[in-house]
């Protein structure tokens, strides 16, 4: 069997796609979702303006943490030198194993939306690869037989891709996560809401299917 | 750009790609083969997103023992969203990734399904700025 142009069997797709979503959340500490990335991208300048406002707040914080030590340490001046040089390594020790063992939730800088584009570019790279890799990579102006079956071509399929990309863009948006976001990340942490949510968009994919199938 | 601002995002980069490339390979971004799975035609996408969900529930429930969870309670546009996704997904075969895979891989028409996302997704934001106001916990950072 060729893995680069078949189909791959359930068990490697399962594999991929749990080592992503298991991978990302480890390696860069957010649970994985598209929807979320594309409202982030869409929400650019209210990124960018959280995002530097959590900048200075880090900073200060630093600051204000120096700054509470310089003051405890000027309160500490009739203490001997020595005492004085305990004290303040003690204080210096707590402080780092403060910072060691609550990594940052006050000081979590949230990325830059650029980094959020890079991030969906990425995914039409990944399929790029894919057809390339296939021999299959072309110019198509068509979605396949099926779709062109239900929907035709021309103007009305384009219209049918639009309508159906804005369900999906309100819908996910709304519903606050998509197959990956709720299906993958959200029900691996038994969320009763990702746990609703799933059902809700295949069961509503499986009628709508029957229905296109059995009209059109 | 400091080194953790790089290291993110050559993480991020990295996953994309991997997660586009497998995508495409089991075949979700074929509407072909997604309105099979929809038709209980053809079980093997069911199975593989089933096994993906069973392999990361372990993984997050048992290897990382809860380190990493997120948390996603039930809310007004939980069933209305679901079930508006379910139905953009049947018409355009994209959750919110396939049409950039398709993108990719040639399918042209896939700008319409992306242009189609994004004017929703802004609709959706416009209207919760300026009407709805629910707490919908996103998705992701």
């Amino acid at each position: 069997m060729n893995l680069l142009t078949q189909y791959w069997p359930w068990w490697l797709g399962a594999l991929a796609l749990s080592f992503v979503a298991v991978g990302y959340f480890y390696s860069l500490g957010i649970p994985c979702g598209v929807s979320g990335v594309f409202g982030r991208v869409a929400g650019w300048r209210e990124e960018l303006e959280a995002r530097s406002t959590e900048m200075s707040m880090a900073r200060n914080a630093a600051q204000v943490q120096e700054q509470m030590m310089a003051e405890a340490l000027a309160a500490l001046q009739e203490l001997p030198e020595e005492e004085r040089k305990q004290v303040e390594a003690e204080m210096r020790a707590a402080q780092a194993q403060e910072a060691a063992s609550a990594p940052a939730a006050t000081t979590v800088v949230r990325p830059h939306p650029a980094a959020h584009l890079a991030f969906l570019a990425s995914i039409a790279v990944g399929g790029l690869l894919a057809a390339l890799s296939s021999g299959q990579w072309g110019l198509l102006t068509d979605m396949g037989a099926t779709y062109s079956s239900f929907f035709g071509s021309g103007p009305s399929a384009w219209l049918i891709l639009f309508v159906g990309g804005m369900c999906v863009g309100v819908g996910t948006q709304m519903a606050g996560g998509c197959t990956l976001g709720h299906g993958i990340t959200g029900n691996s942490s038994l969320q009763i809401g990702s746990f609703t949510a799933t059902a809700a968009f295949f069961a509503t994919a499986v009628v709508a299917s029957f229905i296109f199938k059995a009209l059109l | 750009m400091n080194d953790k601002t790089a290291q993110h995002l050559v993480l991020k980069v990295a996953f994309g790609v991997l997660l586009g490339f497998s995508l495409s390979r089991i075949g979700f971004s074929s509407y072909d083969e997604l309105h099979r799975m929809f038709v209980f035609a053809d079980w093997r996408m069911f199975f593989t997103f089933a096994g993906a969900l069973m392999l990361t529930t372990l993984m997050f429930q048992v290897v990382f023992r809860r380190r990493y969870t997120v948390s996603r309670p039930i809310h007004k546009g939980t069933v209305a969203g679901g079930v508006l996704f379910g139905l953009g997904w049947a018409l355009a075969g994209g959750c919110p990734s396939i049409p950039l895979v398709q993108l990719g891989e040639g399918r042209v028409l896939a700008l319409f399904t992306i242009a189609g996302i994004v004017t929703g997704v802004f609709a959706f934001r416009f209207a919760q700025r300026n009407y709805l106001h629910w707490d919908t916990g996103s998705c992701s950072t």
